[in-house]
């Protein structure tokens, strides 16, 4: 029974593992490491290590680049979660039949990667995923060898010489494991009565106090003094909707508090049945829990998907995710979609054919637009300068990544900022897996010329025809790019025709006539959307005659039900009227202009 | 026998790690080696840390000799990293003469020698330290920044502060600002803080006190200062400062002030008062002649005097142009006299700032840009020097490069000149220095040298405000930290 209930209990937790890591959240996994950096060299280790813990950093970066391959990375990550689980029974001296009690642990650390959902673009600390898995492997190890040391004065040393060791390396986790000890000290000292032991407990008591302030004032330099017991632990705010990513890690420390206890208990007479029920329901608990908070949100899959579908210019992908979509989409999706429309010239015919969404992101916390998408949106607007800008902003704010380094290598290209695209692609070439995109780019750094044959500078490039001036986007992303290609006064007709159709969607007429009439003079067909927008416009403003213009037949007809329609729903709720037009004219700009949300991006 | 065969393996290994010669056999080439930092033709100080290199030329085998009379060292490896003590006794045993690099590259088993390197050592020693800060060259954000000192007759480098160690979170970041020496020496020293537990730091006699030196209504507190050379008194600029972005151009960000004056703090009573605070002019950077009986600074007409917002400032930010103005001082009666301008680059359509006279006062220093001060993100920024005696003018073109070449400093001996350049990538900020002739000439500048040559392309940091010191800072990180924490004395108006 309890062999059974122990295999099937392993067996669930793999394949709850192996689906939510590999399976459900294979692009999460890839932007997780895209959002990380490991170089192999010595100034970066001595970076990481600048603060208590910072072995972490530079481990957790190290295993976290696997993740470019979401199976290896997902082996890598189980397997130590597996080795967790045998040094919590070793640590503990578990007897097998208590195997589901290390399910806690082992859902709480892989909820420590899969619950993030938005907080990978913001979170400032380095290696995260693996912070959890590393740091707490790491106390088990610490117990267990500290458990198999008999005599007292070596225990007492040890345990003092591991925290004044360790502490740097590990940070809270060296405490942490200094506490398990004493807490272990403390119920032995219950059972034996060996006087010893109290030495041990007030010598690793002082250890533990003293030591990180000793390292603070001698030591340290950029180690503030609230932070001299809690660095090691990843930077995430205690209080708010962000504390909910505490809750594994206070999973965890209160089990193996728990387990210190549980394993210095004497159980006399132990009923099997009632153990293994409690086993049982222990493992079904912590699923649950795991379960529970897990991130699943479709828009934010759906918006990584299209993520990685911009950044391969693979435009037609963008599309077939963006009608895959069941759910109201969010601006990020929004602009993916009209950005791979215009990618593809289809915006005139398409832009108002997808839906319209302003579903704000399924994230507890304040998420921004220009984190999520500022650097990848300026960049394929041709506009270098700010996703430069952003890049910098986050490298400032939240350390290098590979994402950063490979926009600040393009931008530098599209600049013909040569030594500086050299500078960013240096690191890359230095990584495990971006090694070719490094050589592919270096080629273009190098030789220039290479850049004519590249198809996404070719598409970039007509779109960089703007005059220099000084301005702020205020964060602002969305709004800014369309008020600034609407109000051109120069630049290619790939650049007008983005601004005609950014005066569109702001619904501005004044700023979409010039640059109607701009097209229709270059232009030997009107798109339908122009030709709807154009047709509202001059019988509602009537301020610009469009008479002499030949429409398709067709349009003509759609904007004579339109006002039909108009006239006869006229008294309605704008709820029964939306129902109403949806149905007639959802893909149209009339349906937009009048049922359209406005464009917010915070 | 154990010990004797591993004494006999130790003996062995150590006399095979002196035993590098260089190749007997090999074919001269007229071509010189592609190494990273460019230590070529160079002067430099008696006492500079090794000039270590990297061979940019990929080959099988390297093999580099660095020799001069009676020394020499053959090394091994494609990064070429001298041993300082070797380097010392080499450098001191041939002061006033050259020493030689000669790099030999080894490709398909044949040894190839490359042009023979010659730099010249120079008597003259540069000062033994310089401070700098250390911040990414970034537009609004800042996270972690430190201000450092880094020993120039080695490697070591220290921090001075570093703003993580007293900010807690976001929402209380600090920004560190200027630091600046009374005469080369620490002991009285300022180092300016802002936002979060923000104040200035003034050393006084080796004595930190933490100073607000805004009072009410003030533009702001000190921003760039300027030690006087012998009285407890500093000089600073007051500035209200924006910036914006641009679209498209390579120089990415404008900074400008709306407003600027110049003031004076009386250390001993704890008071500033005006020195140039003409309402329709900004001024800035002062600068004490080394005598201490002049302040220089840089002013410029506010475009339209009537209205002189952010926006107005930066819809004509191109128009705005600084000239050198210098004031006389008495430091008896600690009075100014009249104000009269020394180069008007205005009239050139350019722009001056940063004015540093050299230690023998025969000398400005400037940089001189198309527009604006914030010369940094100007890649027209190039040095010019103007001779004081005969006021002529003239751009040093022997160590200006396409780029940004901006913040300079004298060394005490006024022999070297410590200046930043964005010359290697366009965007970071790296110290070069270059020997400065009795004739006013300098030499070929060469970057400030580090123990791993290829230093300057791993860190994504840019160095600013390099400023010599001929001692250490004597004050850690944590009594720079602990006097932060506590509250800041309030300096008040006198005028």
């Amino acid at each position: 029974m309890e062999k059974k209930i122990n295999i099937s209990s392993f067996l669930l937790f793999l394949a709850i593992a192996v689906y939510y890591l590999p399976i459900f959240n294979k692009d999460y996994l890839i932007k997780l490491q895209e959002l990380s950096l490991f170089i192999p060299t010595k100034l970066f280790f001595l970076t990481q290590m600048k603060v208590p813990g910072g072995l972490l950093s530079w481990m957790g970066t190290f295993l976290t680049q696997f993740f470019y391959y979401p199976w290896l990375g997902s082996a890598i990550f189980i397997g130590l979660v597996v080795l967790v689980q045998f040094l919590t029974i070793k640590a503990f001296k578990l007897a097998w039949k208590h195997y589901p009690l290390v399910l806690v642990v082992s859902f709480a650390l892989l909820l420590t990667v899969t619950q993030l959902g938005y907080m990978i673009f913001d979170i400032k600390t380095q290696g995260y995923a693996y912070f959890s898995l590393l740091g707490f492997a790491s106390v088990l190890a610490v117990n267990w060898a500290y458990r198999t040391l008999s005599s007292p004065l070596i225990r007492t040393l040890s345990l003092a010489l591991f925290i004044i060791l360790f502490y740097p390396l590990f940070g809270f986790f060296a405490l942490f494991a200094g506490l398990l000890a004493i807490v272990y000290e403390l119920l032995q000292l219950r059972k034996d009565k060996q006087r010893a032991r109290l030495t041990t407990v007030l010598a690793g008591l002082l250890t533990l106090v003293l030591v990180p302030y000793l390292y603070y004032r001698f030591y340290y330099t950029q180690l503030e003094v609230s932070h001299i017991y809690v660095s090691g632990l990843p930077s995430i705010a205690l209080h708010g909707p962000v504390s909910k990513l505490w809750w594994p890690y206070l999973a965890i420390v209160l089990s193996f508090l728990c387990l210190v206890i549980f394993s210095s208990l004497t159980i006399r007479k132990e009923r099997s049945k009632l153990t293994a029920f409690a086993m049982a329901t222990i493992g079904l608990l912590s699923l649950y829990g795991f379960v529970r908070l897990n991130f699943t949100d479709e828009n934010f899959h759906t918006e990584l998907s299209m993520d990685f579908a911009v950044f391969d210019n693979r435009w037609e992908d963008v599309l077939k995710l963006a009608k895959k979509q069941k759910d109201e989409p969010t601006r990020m999706i929004a602009m993916n979609t009209t950005l791979a429309l215009q990618k593809l010239n289809r915006a005139g015919d398409e832009l108002f054919y997808f839906p319209v969404g302003n579903k704000p992101t399924a994230s507890p916390w304040p998420t921004r637009l220009i984190v999520l998408a500022g650097k990848r949106m300026y960049y394929q607007y041709g506009k270098a300068n700010f996703c430069y800008h952003w890049c910098m902003e986050d490298m400032v704010e939240r350390g290098m990544k590979v994402e950063s380094l490979k926009y600040m290598v393009k931008c530098s290209l599209v600049k013909g900022e040569f030594e500086l695209a050299r500078k960013y692609n240096d690191v890359l070439a230095k990584t495990l897996f971006h090694k070719d995109w490094a050589v592919k780019y270096g080629k273009y750094i190098e030789n220039p010329k290479l850049m004519l044959q590249d198809k996404e500078f070719n598409a970039i490039r007509p779109l960089t025809a703007f005059e220099d001036g000084l301005f702020d986007d205020n964060g602002a992303l969305e709004i800014f790019i369309l008020n600034n290609f609407a109000k051109l006064k120069e630049g290619t007709p790939e650049m007008f025709e983005i601004g005609l159709q950014s005066a569109m969607m702001i619904k501005d007429s004044g700023l979409f006539w010039p640059l109607f009439i701009q097209y229709i003079n270059t232009h030997k067909t009107i798109p339908r959307h122009y030709q709807e927008a154009a047709l509202f416009f001059a019988y509602f403003e009537k301020k610009v005659d469009v008479s002499s213009l030949s429409f398709n037949p067709q349009v003509i007809a759609d904007f004579k039900e339109l006002l039909s329609t108009i006239d006869v729903n006229v008294g309605n709720s704008r709820e029964m009227n939306q129902k109403i037009f949806a149905r007639l004219f959802q893909h149209t700009y009339w349906y937009y202009y009048f049922f359209g949300k406005n464009i917010a991006t915070p | 026998m154990k010990y004797i065969s591993l004494t006999g393996l130790l003996l062995v290994f150590a006399l095979s790690s002196c035993s590098k010669h260089v190749p007997g056999d090999f074919t001269s080439v007229e071509k010189s080696p592609r190494i990273y930092p460019d230590y070529s033709g160079v002067t430099i100080p008696c006492n500079i840390a090794p000039l270590n290199f990297e061979i940019q030329d990929s080959a099988d085998e390297y093999l580099t000799r660095v020799y001069a009379a009676k020394k020499e060292m053959v090394l091994s490896g494609r990064k070429v990293q001298m041993d300082l003590a070797d380097w010392k006794k080499m450098l001191s045993s041939n002061k006033g003469k050259s020493y030689s690099v000669d790099v030999f590259l080894k490709k398909e088993g044949q040894w190839t020698k490359y042009k023979t390197i010659t730099n010249f050592i120079a008597p003259d020693a540069i000062d033994e330290y310089i401070s700098y800060r250390l911040i990414e060259p970034s537009y609004m954000s800042y996270e972690q920044m430190t201000t450092n000192q880094r020993n120039l007759t080695n490697f070591e480098a220290r921090e001075l502060y570093n703003n993580k160690k007293t900010t807690l979170d976001d929402k209380n970041a600090q920004c560190i600002n200027c630091h600046s020496y009374q005469n080369y020496k620490t002991d009285n020293m300022q180092l300016h803080f802002r936002q979060f537990n923000g104040g200035t730091v003034i050393v006084c006699d080796g004595k930190p006190v933490k100073v607000n030196l805004k009072p009410q209504g003030a533009l702001s507190a000190g921003v760039y200062p300027a030690w006087h050379p012998t009285e407890k008194l500093i000089a600073y600029s007051v500035n209200t400062t924006g910036q914006a972005f641009h679209s498209k151009s390579t120089e990415k960000v404008e900074v400008v002030d709306t407003k600027s004056d110049i003031v004076l703090y009386d250390l001993k009573k704890n008071e500033l008062r005006h020195v140039a605070a003409d309402p329709n002019s900004l001024e800035t950077f002062p600068s004490w002649a080394p005598d201490g009986k002049t302040l220089y600074f840089v002013s410029a007409r506010v475009p339209h005097k009537e209205k002189s917002d952010t926006a107005d400032i930066l819809k004509n930010y191109t128009q705005i142009h600084y000239n050198i103005l210098r004031i006389p001082f008495e430091a008896k009666t600690q009075t100014f006299g009249k104000q009269d301008t020394v180069f008007v680059a205005s009239k050139l359509g350019k722009s001056a700032t940063l004015p540093r006279i050299s230690p023998d006062g025969k000398f400005l220093l400037f940089t001189m840009g198309d527009f604006g001060n914030f010369h940094i993100w100007h890649k027209t920024s190039d040095l010019y020097l103007m001779n004081l005696q005969t006021k002529a003018v003239r751009p040093m073109s022997e160590i200006n490069s396409p780029d940004v070449d901006s913040y300079h400093s004298w060394s005490s001996n006024g022999r070297w000149i410590i200046f930043s350049s964005r010359r290697e990538d366009g965007s970071y900020t790296r110290f070069f220095i270059t020997y400065f002739g009795k004739d006013g000439k300098a030499s070929k500048p060469f970057v400030l040298p580090q123990k791993d040559p290829d230093f300057n392309k791993q860190i994504f940091k840019s160095f600013n405000i390099p400023e010599f010191m001929i001692e250490p800072v004597k004050l850690s990180v944590q009594d720079f930290c602990d006097i932060i924490h506590k509250d800041a004395k309030q300096a008040v108006y006198a005028d």
